[in-house]
C-alpha cells in the first residue's frame, strides 16, 4: 500500500488485519520473541496512522483526526496486551498488571475518541477475562486526594482555565487533561474498591504470621518488624501513578 | 433511580442577599463545602471543565470566586465523578426555568461520555444549595449515586414563582 496516501477504509483494513494477526499471540503459551514481533509490527503501523493523523489535523479534519486516534489508543492497546504477556513470563507482574491496566484505558479512550471500532467491546471483554484468571484480584485500591492549582490543556497547552477544552473528551485526535498541575498538598490517603487509577494496588501486606507477603506471588519478602502493638495489619502499596499514557 | 443511589435534603440557613442575588441570573458554583465559613475555600477540580460545558450549551453560569490558575481545586483520584458544588436561586428557577434542568442533562450525558468503556459505571457526587423565589429560605441538595438518577435532583428543587 502507498505510504503517503490512504483512505480511512483502507487504515481500517490494516489496523483490523494487524490486529486479527495479533490476536494469535495474545495468549500466555506464545514465545516472547514471537510477541516481541508483533508489538514491534503494530509500533510500525500506529507509526503509520499517527503520521495520517497529523496529516489530518494539517487539513483540518477532525472527525478523521479522532477516528485515527482511535485505531491509534486501539493500536496502544493491543500492544499493551502482548507486553502483559511478555512481562508475566519474565515474572515482573507488577508490571504486566499495569499493561493490562493501561490496555483497558486505551480501550476507553478509543471509544471516546470514535464509535466506528469493530471488535472493540470483544477486545474489552477479553482484558476483562484475562484480568479475572491471571490476576489474583483486588478488592481495594489506593486513592489519594489532593489539593492542586492551575495545569495546562492537553490539546493546547493553555492554561486549562482559559481554554474552551473539556477534560475527557478528545478533540483533534487528542485527549484533553489537565497536565502540569502544581500540587499544593496532599489532602488525604484512602483505600476505595473504585479507584480512577487500578495501578495504585497493594504490594506486600502482613499476613499474621509475622512476615509481609507479596500479593501477587504470596512469596514471604520480609520479616514484619515495624509492626506497632496493636496494630492489626500492614501493606505496602502504590498510592499514585505519575505515567501517562499515550494521548496525544 | 438505582437502589444505592441517595439524596438528602437539608433545611440550612439562607446565604446572603448579595450572593443570592448574583445567582439571580446564572447557576453560580461556589466551593465544595460552601456555605459552611471557613478560612481556606476549594473547588472541584471539575469546575473549569463544567463551566466551559455549561457555557457552550448557553447555560449560563458564574462562579463566586474568579476559576484561575491560582484556585485551589480538589482533586480526588477515587472512581467518583465530583460535581462542583453550585448555588441555584429561586429568581434563576423564576426567570429561566429550564436553565437547571438543561445542565443537570448535559452533565449526566458529559459524565456518561468520559466514563465509556470503564470497568465499572461511575458514580457522581452532587453538592446543590438552592434558595427559595423570596431569597428567605435555603436547602442542600447532596446526591451520591449513578449518572443516571441525577434527574431526581430536579424534583427535589423549591418551587419557583411564576413569571408574570
Amino acid at each position: 500500500m502507498d505510504g503517503g496516501k490512504a483512505t480511512i477504509p483502507q487504515l481500517a483494513k490494516e489496523y483490523t488485519v494487524a490486529t486479527a494477526e495479533m490476536a494469535k499471540f495474545g495468549c500466555l503459551v506464545r514465545d516472547s520473541e514471537l510477541q516481541q514481533e508483533q508489538i514491534d509490527k503494530l509500533l510500525n503501523l500506529k507509526k503509520r496512522i499517527k503520521g495520517f493523523k497529523y496529516g489530518a489535523i494539517e487539513a483540518g479534519d477532525e472527525p478523521a483526526a479522532n477516528i485515527l486516534f482511535h485505531i491509534q489508543c486501539g493500536l496502544n492497546a493491543h500492544i499493551s496486551f502482548l507486553q502483559m504477556w511478555i512481562l508475566l513470563k519474565k515474572g515482573d507482574y507488577y508490571a504486566a498488571w499495569d499493561a493490562l491496566i493501561d490496555a483497558e484505558e486505551y480501550i476507553s479512550i478509543a471509544i471516546r475518541a470514535a464509535n466506528e471500532g469493530v471488535g472493540i467491546d470483544d477486545f474489552l471483554n477479553r482484558l476483562k477475562s484475562v484480568e479475572d484468571v491471571v490476576f489474583p484480584g483486588y478488592r481495594v485500591y489506593n486513592s489519594c486526594g489532593f489539593v492542586i492549582r492551575g495545569g495546562q490543556c492537553s490539546v493546547c497547552s493553555k492554561p486549562f482555565c482559559e481554554c474552551e477544552h473539556i477534560e475527557g473528551i478528545v478533540y483533534w485526535g487528542r485527549l484533553c487533561i489537565r497536565v502540569k498541575p502544581e500540587i499544593v498538598r496532599t489532602d488525604h490517603i484512602a483505600m476505595v474498591e473504585e479507584p480512577r487509577d487500578r495501578r495504585c494496588v497493594i504490594m506486600e501486606l502482613t499476613t499474621g504470621d509475622g512476615w509481609y507477603r507479596d500479593y501477587m506471588t504470596w512469596q514471604k519478602t520480609k520479616k514484619a518488624e515495624d509492626m506497632e502493638e496493636g496494630t492489626l495489619g500492614a501493606f505496602v502499596g502504590r498510592i499514585l501513578n505519575t505515567r501517562w499514557l499515550e494521548i496525544d | 433511580m438505582s437502589a444505592d443511589s441517595g439524596i438528602k435534603v437539608t433545611a440550612i440557613d439562607p446565604p446572603d442577599k448579595d450572593i443570592d442575588q448574583r445567582a439571580g441570573s446564572s447557576i453560580l458554583f461556589v466551593p465544595n463545602d460552601w456555605p459552611s465559613e471557613g478560612k481556606d475555600y476549594v473547588y472541584s477540580s471539575t469546575v473549569d471543565s463544567v463551566i466551559k460545558l455549561l457555557r457552550q450549551n448557553e447555560v449560563p453560569v458564574d462562579s463566586l470566586h474568579p476559576i484561575d490558575a491560582t484556585t485551589p481545586l480538589q482533586d480526588n483520584r477515587g472512581l467518583d465523578w465530583i460535581a462542583p458544588a453550585f448555588l441555584i436561586s429561586g429568581s434563576l428557577l423564576t426567570q429561566n426555568p429550564t436553565a437547571v434542568s438543561i445542565a443537570l442533562g448535559v452533565i449526566a450525558n458529559y459524565v456518561t461520555d468520559i466514563f465509556k468503556g470503564s470497568k465499572s459505571e461511575p458514580r457522581v457526587k452532587f453538592r446543590i444549595v438552592q434558595t427559595s423565589a423570596d431569597g428567605k429560605k435555603a436547602q442542600l441538595i447532596e446526591y451520591e449515586g449513578s449518572v443516571s438518577g441525577v434527574r431526581e435532583i430536579e424534583k427535589l428543587l423549591l418551587p419557583s414563582e411564576k413569571k408574570e
